[in-house]
């Protein structure tokens, strides 16, 4: 019995691995890096500097009005000088 | 400093678990992507059907080896699970381009009826195969893409698709019966 018309795929060729395939996957990967640390810088690292930034405004006013602040290294309470 | 000599003696599934320790695309991940190109392309262009997709997937695909590196449990053997990986990555790109390949079925669907009279020989020269493929289900014609094409069997095929092997013979048969019904003139 002759072969199946799909028995005859196998026989296709398939043409060689294109040389600038590796190069093509590290520029892609350098982009994915690049896309991911940015979506970290902008799901962590900024709105953790915009906190630190608001607290240290908040700071800077609540010592003003009352003379007091609070050290970040302790919890020691001072009176302005 | 990982030596080539280290790195070539190295199992897929060792080099798998240091490319998941790797901050960048580092050596380990290399040595993977170096062992495992030729067999992704064949898979690839297969499924895909000319060089620039297979390129386009091919390269896909390991930017997601590169994402899920950290996802590998070992459950399988490393090639497996990439060309499950690749499969899937290539169908993903097929639907993406719905469109284009409605119109490749809508022709090869037209060509088929066209040559129906036409007498055995002559149409099986005339209708190419890969246009007939085009009529199936994507996952159905991939499945018969590497059974036939890249001589997978059954075992293999249950592993990339996560189907039971019965249930791949079953796929596979049908498909088939599906695609003689469809083109009756032809041996399939």
């Amino acid at each position: 019995m002759p072969p199946g018309l799909l028995e005859t795929l196998a026989e296709r060729g398939v043409p060689p691995v294109p040389e600038e395939l590796n190069e093509r996957v590290h520029q892609r990967l350098n982009r994915a890096l690049v896309v991911g640390q940015l979506i970290d810088l902008a799901v962590g690292g900024l709105p953790f500097v915009a906190v630190r930034f608001f607290r240290a405004i908040v700071h800077f006013i609540e010592s003003t009005f009352t003379g007091r602040f609070e050290s970040d290294r302790g919890d020691r309470t001072r009176e302005a000088p | 400093m990982v030596s080539v000599l280290e790195l070539i003696e190295k199992t897929d599934e060792q080099l798998a678990a240091e490319a998941a320790r790797e901050v960048s695309d580092g050596p380990a991940f290399n040595a993977l992507v170096g062992r495992h190109q030729e067999r992704v392309w064949r898979v690839c262009f297969r499924i895909m059907g000319n060089e620039h997709d297979a390129s386009d997937a091919a390269q896909e695909v390991f930017v997601a080896l590169f994402q899920r590196r950290a996802a590998f449990a070992g459950k399988s053997k490393f090639g497996t699970w990439l060309y499950a990986i690749a499969v899937r990555t290539c169908l993903g790109l097929r639907r993406a381009r719905g469109r284009r390949r409605k119109y490749e079925m809508e022709s090869a669907q037209q060509k088929g009826q066209e040559h129906a009279s036409v007498t055995r020989e002559s149409a099986g020269q005339a209708l190419d195969l890969a246009q007939m493929l085009e009529t199936l289900d994507e996952e159905d014609r991939a499945m018969l893409l590497l059974k036939y094409s890249e001589e997978y069997n059954y075992e293999e095929l249950a592993d990339v698709f996560h189907l039971s092997v019965s249930a791949c013979k079953m796929r596979v048969s049908r498909a088939r019966e599906e695609l003689q019904s469809r083109f009756p003139d032809h041996d399939l």
